[in-house]
């Protein structure tokens, strides 16, 4: 456990000298959102939703999100590709658990550098009752957020392994981002898609992945929620242990 | 001029037809690239149409929303085929010296280094659009003429003319400012704007005029030719000032950037 906490310390002051890589990935979760309200202020809205409504979710989303998102499959097809992987197989590391570190700390220093912005952002909304006052939905959407990330790393994870198997990742990588961003809710909210897509996608693990902790900030929980976000964490989880196994009996790599 | 029209075209169609056929002999890869390609034209299609169920578009209706929606996927994925990997790879070139290469070939540097070998997914993905564009003019009973199409097309071209100027801008600022990441991809990041009626900003304020209309009229200007949709006067004027505007720009910035290029080995 030690050896993590050292590498976890390592990799938070290592990319902590990126700061302009920090501001463009917060900065990168604005730009679509932000160019579809200005789209859409021009419109004119046919039903209940409007861009009143939007903005409050679009700016808790783009504060949230490099919170929730992970990219690890990227790093690991890197580290497939690069060759990388050799030093899992020779050193007494966890290539799972090296990771997680990184993402981890990738995460704190994002929650260190967001958490101002997103209590300004708390207290803005809830006087105009677009986030209820409520300090227990605030504290659940903390916790929310790391179960959130937790599903998020891991799935991302289980998706990077494919890299073990084929040379075009980004492919996969694509449709990773489309899927998990469109049925997350990142792209547009809850609120555009049909009810009955919205009713079967409870039951699936992408709303408790990337905009769980908005919709809990802005009173939209319910319990049965975390019993269906742990039962997709623990099978994404077990996914992850067999498939790695496969993953590593297939890895070939012998040069760079 | 009319020599050197046809010694690029000839450049283009090997330099194409070699990537292509590199591309097809590896099956499976090309099947998971067309996927993954396929997945961002669905995504564009499934989110238009929930928003256009929320939101109505004044001077549009929705046979010709979807209309533009699939110019703004041809437009999208032949500006992909055309110009992505050489936007990928321009800015590493000019930071490892890779550039000096392409100054020693006997053709235009700008068109060597931008114009590189596209892929296939993007422009079967681009056809895919064509043919869901035909579909939409069916479906709901659009009226098209031959003059039209030929509109159509010289303004998609036009357009992708345009996509590029604005994408030697800020490609150039590697030769000054040394490798800036997301200098490549900046011009597909604002990619939301150009699926949506020019027309909508006109009333809007100074900045929204000078920033974000000139860029809708990219799809919206082809998109209105093919319907034979009258645009008012300033639109065309203003793209017509943006075509010329970005041409002389960029091909100043170009030329600049050549004479400050001194390769990273010096």
């Amino acid at each position: 456990m030690r050896k993590y906490i050292i590498l976890f310390l390592q990799h938070l002051s290592e990319y902590s000298t990126y700061r302009m890589r920090l501001l463009v990935t917060i900065l990168q979760g604005f730009v679509t959102p932000l160019f579809l309200l200005i789209v859409l202020s021009w419109a004119r809205p046919i039903s209940s939703v409007s861009v009143s409504d939007l903005l409050p979710y679009y700016l808790l989303v783009g504060l949230i999100y490099p919170l929730t998102r992970s990219r690890i499959d990227e790093f690991i097809d890197e580290s497939a590709t690069s060759g990388e992987v050799n030093n899992f197989l020779v050193k007494p590391l966890s290539f799972y658990k090296f990771m997680l570190t990184s993402d981890l700390s990738w995460k704190t220093l994002n929650l260190i550098t967001l958490f101002p912005f997103i209590l300004a952002a708390y207290l803005l909304l809830t006087p105009s009752g677009s986030v209820p006052q409520n300090l227990s939905s605030f504290s659940l959407s903390l916790l929310v957020t790391g179960i959130s990330f937790l599903i998020s790393f891991n799935f991302s994870f289980l998706i990077g392994l494919f890299s073990f198997w084929l040379d075009e990742f980004w492919a996969i990588h694509n449709i990773k981002h489309v899927v998990v961003n469109f049925l997350g809710g990142v792209v547009l909210p809850y609120s555009f898609f049909p009810l009955w897509a919205t009713s079967l996608l409870k039951y699936s693990p992408f709303p408790y992945m990337l905009t769980w902790p908005v919709r809990v900030l802005r009173g939209q929980f319910s319990s049965s929620e975390i019993p269906i976000s742990l039962f997709w964490l623990a099978l994404i989880g077990l996914a992850v242990v067999f498939f790695q196994k496969l993953a590593i009996r297939r890895y070939s790599h012998t040069a760079g | 001029m009319f020599h050197q029209l046809i010694k690029y075209l000839r450049l283009f169609s090997h330099i194409q037809s070699a990537g292509i056929s590199k591309e097809i002999h590896l099956r499976a890869n090309f099947i998971v690239t067309l996927s993954g390609s396929l997945c961002f034209f669905y995504l564009h299609l499934i989110s238009f149409r929930l928003i256009i169920n929320r939101f109505h578009f004044p001077g549009w209706d929705t046979g010709q929303l979807w209309v533009l929606l699939f110019t703004f996927q041809i437009f999208t994925y032949l500006a992909f085929f055309l110009f992505w990997r050489g936007l990928n790879h321009t800015p590493r070139d000019i930071g490892t010296g890779g550039f000096d290469v392409i100054l020693a070939k006997p053709a235009s540097a700008r068109f060597i280094a931008f114009f590189r070998n596209g892929s296939l997914h993007n422009l079967l993905s681009a056809l895919l659009g064509a043919v869901y564009l035909s579909s939409t003019l069916i479906r709901f009973h659009l009226p098209v003429s031959f003059f039209g199409v030929v509109l159509y097309l010289t303004t998609l071209l036009l357009s992708l003319w345009i996509f590029h100027c604005l994408t030697v801008l800020f490609i150039c600022l590697n030769f000054r400012h040394g490798f800036i990441p997301g200098t490549s991809s900046v011009v597909f990041e604002i990619q939301e704007i150009y699926k949506y009626p020019a027309n909508i900003f006109t009333s809007s304020n100074l900045w929204l005029r000078l920033l974000i209309l000139p860029l809708s009229l990219l799809t919206t200007l082809p998109a209105s030719a093919i319907l034979l949709k009258p645009l008012s006067p300033n639109l065309i004027l203003t793209y017509v000032l943006l075509f010329l505007i970005l041409t002389v720009w960029s091909h100043l910035a170009w030329t600049s950037s050549l004479r400050h290029y001194s390769s990273a080995s010096s």
